[in-house]
């Protein structure tokens, strides 16, 4: 005999729903945010510093220009300027057959699974489209280092202003206290901030040793993207442990209406 | 002026994934919080129609016996039903699999078709007009269902409104590989919210056409299903709609499948679907606007459900457009948050689901350590985007040419200890 009969998983739903914790989250994100505006000289300059003493770790000189034309309340961008390899017209081909050898075999590589096989084929076309303009039109490339740097970090900050909405908006109907979410939310955009310093420093390493061919292919597939990743990542661990703890507390549920 | 057109294409691309987002946001909110609409399955009535059950078959030896076993468990009185598998061009041992359970069971009615064109739909139409019951019930190959599976899902039609009723599917096979683990958190967000806050909303429920069932007179009425159309389910669906009656979905009863184990098997899966569906699109978008039996909301949400398929065409021509802008030079900061906004919609929907609606579906579930799979599901919808979009152009072929779609069958990967 069961002492307790759950109910079925088809018609359950959470027990008690209030819309004040709601609120109260997305007014705490507001506060976040508007700290992020407010703050944004110092945040940015800290940032950039700190990516430049890596970069100078690892014997890269760079320097910090300030840009002062951006038509948002940011009106002085500090990103890093480097010295960037242009590709030449050997390697930019060599590049190319390389990219187009990538994209016919790997759909034949079985070993791999298809879902890996087609993001590598993804950054192999990414390729393909950049080395192509670097034997065409090598004069007509609209980006050095500098605006690479730019268009990154402008990237970056948006980011770091659209991660707590997004979270809040996944996290507001979770069955869980309002602060530890808001915890959650200020740790992915704390792990948002550190990985964008790591991913600035390898991008201005990568294009100073190598070449600024690849300038595309770190943009679309490195980029927002794998942004978007970790955001999912640390959003489902959160959940599983909700999750857990829902287990030991039944009557969160109710039947139906 | 191309640089302005590029940018507004842009633009257009995350408005209508922020139209999805919201849309599935409102679904999760309302299967979590709202007032959950019961099916009729607590309605329980002596007077049962009488029913034929239907199950297309080609090359299924690996499945077949476990099928009918699992119908003939049903609780369904034997008197008012029958099986009709339906062996389509099968080469392998189908046929005498069928032909031996037919001969223990006098309610299986084997119908072997090794001529005429191969497929779902025209197996259904040969099926159709040997079945005897009022009520035609479906299953695909490798669908087990519950005890009480026909039961529940035949009540429904005692509503004269119901012309199709659609069951839950849940993976069975789901602890196999990675794969499978992500189908299933797929399938959950699918069915546990995504049909029951449809359900729920009065909106557009769909007959998927693997677990489900619909009236026969009606389906003969509409001159049977399409041979041409690789999605019947749909096509159903909305000609049911659109001449007046209404779908339902049971959440309650559910029915295990077999999900694809290899990528290579998933990926012409999705194929297919995309084709097949993409194509009842261009069926049936303006019908769906004409006609007078649906309010403003099922249409819209008919017409959103409609162009579901379309999603990842616009998401691939979004980032063929992003890249030509990327190397014009005209990639700047308030595109790259577009981006950003672009990036995070499309890699929800490239599974058709978004993260936080598979989580809500997980969390009603009771699923825990599964759901930190998560952020993998990321990494195949590059691979649904690319299907998709070939799926897509595929059915324009099918729809402007005389090209006739051919039905590719899903492979099965039932082992005998789990047989």
């Amino acid at each position: 005999m069961k002492e307790q009969i759950y109910f079925h998983r088809a018609y359950k739903k959470l027990a008690r729903v209030q819309r004040g914790p709601a609120v109260l989250l997305f007014l705490l994100i507001a506060v976040l945010n508007f700290l992020f505006a407010w703050f944004h000289q110092p945040l940015l300059g800290r940032f950039v510093a700190g990516v430049a003493r890596l970069l100078d770790w690892v014997g890269i000189p760079t320097t910090i220009t300030t840009w002062t034309f951006l038509p948002t309340w940011v009106t002085r961008m500090p990103v890093l300027d480097a010295a960037g390899v242009f590709p030449s017209q050997r390697f930019a081909l060599t590049a190319f057959v390389i990219s187009v050898l990538l994209v016919a075999i790997m759909p034949r590589i079985r070993l791999l699974p298809k879902a890996i096989r087609v993001y590598v084929v993804f950054l192999a076309l990414l390729n393909v489209a950049s080395s192509g303009f670097f034997i065409l039109a090598p004069h007509l490339f609209p980006y050095d280092v500098l605006d690479f740097s730019l268009l990154y970090m402008g990237t970056q900050y948006g980011i770091w202003l659209l991660l707590p909405v997004v979270m809040g908006v996944a996290l507001a109907p979770v069955p869980s206290p309002t602060l530890e979410k808001f915890l959650v939310i200020v740790l992915t955009v704390c792990y948002a901030i550190l990985f964008g310093a790591v991913r600035y420093a390898t991008f201005l390493y990568l294009l100073n040793s190598i070449t600024v061919l690849h300038m595309a292919a770190m943009f679309f597939a490195l980029g927002p993207l794998i942004d978007f990743v970790y955001m999912v990542a640390i959003y489902a661990v959160y959940v599983n442990v909700v999750a857990l703890r829902l287990r030991r507390k039944p009557e969160i549920w109710q039947w139906s209406f | 002026m191309v640089v302005l057109i590029l940018k507004l294409y842009v633009i257009l691309v995350v408005m209508i994934m922020a139209v999805y987002a919201v849309r599935h946001y409102l679904f999760t909110i309302n299967r979590l919080t709202g007032t959950q609409r019961l099916y009729y399955h607590d309605i329980i009535d002596d007077d049962l129609p009488r029913i034929s059950v239907l199950v297309p078959m080609h090359n299924e030896e690996k499945v077949a016996r476990q099928s009918m076993e699992a119908i003939l468990g049903c609780d369904y009185p034997r008197e008012l039903m029958e099986i009709i598998p339906v062996n389509d061009h099968s080469t392998d041992k189908t046929a005498a699999i069928l032909d031996e359970m037919a001969a223990d069971h006098d309610v299986i009615h084997p119908l072997h078709r090794d001529q005429g064109l191969r497929g779902k739909p025209a197996a259904l139409n040969d099926a159709l007009l040997l079945a005897a019951g009022e009520i035609i019930i479906v299953f695909d190959a490798d669908y087990t269902p519950g005890r009480g599976a026909l039961r529940d899902l035949s009540i429904s039609f005692k509503d004269p409104e119901v012309g199709a009723v659609m069951g839950r599917v849940v993976p069975v096979n789901t602890r196999t590989n990675l794969l499978t683990r992500l189908l299933d958190l797929e399938r959950s967000g699918g069915y546990q919210v995504d049909q029951q806050a449809r359900h729920n909303l009065h909106l557009m429920p769909q007959y998927g056409g693997t677990v489900g069932g619909f009236r026969r007179d009606l389906a003969l009425s509409f001159g049977g299903f399409d041979p041409r159309v690789l999605a019947e389910d749909t096509d159903l669906t909305y000609r049911l709609y659109i001449g007046g009656w209404k779908v339902l979905y049971a959440n309650r009863v559910e029915c295990f499948e077999e999900v694809p184990e290899t990528w290579s098997v998933r990926s012409r899966q999705i194929r297919r679907w995309s084709r097949g569906h993409n194509y009842t699109m261009f069926k049936h978008f303006l019908p769906l606007l004409r006609t007078k039996y649906l309010t403003r909301a099922e249409k819209i949400d008919g017409m959103l459900l409609l162009l579901i398929y379309t999603l990842p065409v616009f998401l691939f021509t979004g980032i063929v457009d992003s890249v030509i802008l990327f190397f014009m030079g005209e990639m700047q900061i308030v595109d790259s948050v577009l981006v950003f906004l672009f990036v995070a919609t499309y890699s929800a929907f490239g599974n058709f689901a978004p993260f936080y609606q598979i989580a809500t579906a997980s969390l009603l579930d009771g699923v825990t350590h599964r759901l930190r799979l998560l952020p993998f599901l990321m990494f195949y919808f590059l691979l649904n985007i690319w299907t998709v979009t070939t799926g897509f152009f595929q059915a324009i072929g099918d729809r402007l040419g005389s090209r006739r779609a051919k039905w590719d069958k899903t492979s099965r990967f039932r082992r005998e200890e789990t047989a």
